[in-house]
């Protein structure tokens, strides 16, 4: 059974009177039958100590263990990784973020490897297909490769090679955004002990240690960076 | 993106961070809403077990949920109305048996406890009361007052948080309070006090 009806119907406002969630239409309606009604300032005075009560009841409570925050997380993670990319949990997926994320998996740690290794096929067959002339003998003797392949004049410049491994807590748009924002790309890894080989095209003289400086400000995903020598 | 100080955005940005799978951003929500939305099932559930167990159902439906956001509510509204419907989920599944658990007096014994050694003991014993106190209300009652007396939300966010009409709200509010009075004097808190 409940219990009595409310004697004004302003006696149902104070717990928002109390909590300053009233409209002021509401709050000015409460004021004004405060002003006469004892019954209702009698209930006002209860609700403000049951409020106080109710607070400081719940706030001493004990909160949630830190397990169910690493259990959260450990879910979410994993689910981020396996999901397929254009259907993760929790992204939108407009046609123009399907095209985007589409070209980018292209660039994507898990393609790097087997991309270079194909590069490096490909070159190779150029690479004979040129020095070997037109009846396509390559064999000892035929000169260096530098000076028969490439038209004299034009520079080789090799890709500035700098070593890294990443935070464990780096994510993987993070690395990308950040490579690719410095002009690279990821040409391996990660290797057994987690390090990426990155590829820059230099620029300047110097660009291999302000490319280096630029890798190790990123002190929230870098963990270490080193100028790989050919 | 680590470099973001997560505590300075506004709910509504926190969430709109969280959308494109950005861990560290939901991290950063689930710190900040992890405790409300524990109390808030503690109160409805009076276990903490089953409670920490919700809590971790809650966030993983937040989480799946981020696009469905329209900005319509309030952040916490919305939360807190995940959080019911997985609160109700959770309690059609178990039996009133199984949901002894730990008294709430108990749990707070356990309370972080300030300067004062005798105010201590007699905000803690009021607390324990307090707590005893709701423990024995209905469930919709105690739901309704933890939703206006200690997250003080508006009489029109209860009413869309619980689907029902804002005069519901307000004589359920006043029902509850008046009910909780009575626990409260039952228990040996004098008529002065309350």
């Amino acid at each position: 059974m409940e219990p009595e009806q409310p004697i004004h119907t302003e006696a149902t406002l104070l717990p928002g009177y109390v909590s300053h969630t009233l409209t002021p239409d509401e709050r000015q309606e409460v004021d004004h039958h405060l002003q006469s009604c004892a019954a209702c300032q009698q209930e006002l005075q209860e609700i403000k100590i049951m409020h106080t009560a109710i607070k400081t009841a719940i706030e001493k409570r004990p909160g949630p263990s830190p397990a169910a925050f690493a259990k959260v997380m450990s879910r979410i993670h994993q689910e981020t990784q396996t999901a397929p990319k254009d259907i993760r949990i929790g992204t939108e997926t407009s046609w123009l973020e399907s095209i985007e994320r589409s070209v980018r998996s292209l660039f994507e740690v898990r393609w790097a490897p087997a991309l270079a290794s194909l590069l490096i096929v490909g070159q190779a067959v150029i690479l004979l297909a040129v020095l070997g002339g037109p009846d396509g003998q390559v064999g000892p003797g035929s000169g260096p490769i530098i000076e028969r392949g490439v038209p004299q004049g034009t520079p080789v410049i090799p890709l500035i090679k700098i070593q890294v491994t990443f935070v464990e807590t780096a994510q993987e748009i993070h690395i990308r955004r950040l490579v690719q924002g410095l002009g690279g790309q990821i040409i391996s890894g990660p290797t057994s002990e987690g390090l990426y080989t990155l590829g820059f095209e230099p620029k300047e003289t110097d660009s291999s240690e302000s490319i280096l400086s630029a890798l190790n400000a990123h002190t929230d995903l870098i963990n270490t960076a080193a100028y790989l020598h050919p | 993106m680590s470099s973001t100080n997560w505590q300075d955005l506004t709910d509504s940005d926190l969430l709109k961070a969280c959308v494109p799978n950005n861990e560290e951003a939901f991290a950063a929500l689930y710190q900040r809403y992890e405790k409300r939305v524990f109390q808030y099932l503690m109160t409805i559930m009076n276990e903490a077990t089953l409670a920490e167990e919700t809590l971790v159902e809650v966030m993983l439906a937040i989480w799946k949920s981020l696009q469905t956001f329209q900005g319509q509510s309030k952040v916490s509204t919305w939360i807190f109305g995940i959080a019911h419907h997985k609160a109700v989920d959770a309690l059609r599944k178990i039996t009133s048996q199984q949901r002894g658990g730990t008294p709430l007096d108990d749990i707070v014994e356990t309370a972080e406890s300030g300067h004062n050694p005798l105010e201590d003991a007699q905000q803690n014993r009021m607390a324990a009361l307090t707590n005893q106190a709701i423990t024995t209300l209905s469930p919709d009652h105690r739901e309704i007052l933890h939703m206006a007396f200690y997250e003080e939300l508006s009489y029109p966010e209860i009413a869309e948080l619980l689907h029902i009409p804002v005069n519901t709200v307000k004589t359920r509010v006043y029902y509850a309070k008046q009910q909780l009075k009575k626990n409260l004097q039952h228990q040996g808190v004098t008529k002065e006090i309350m």
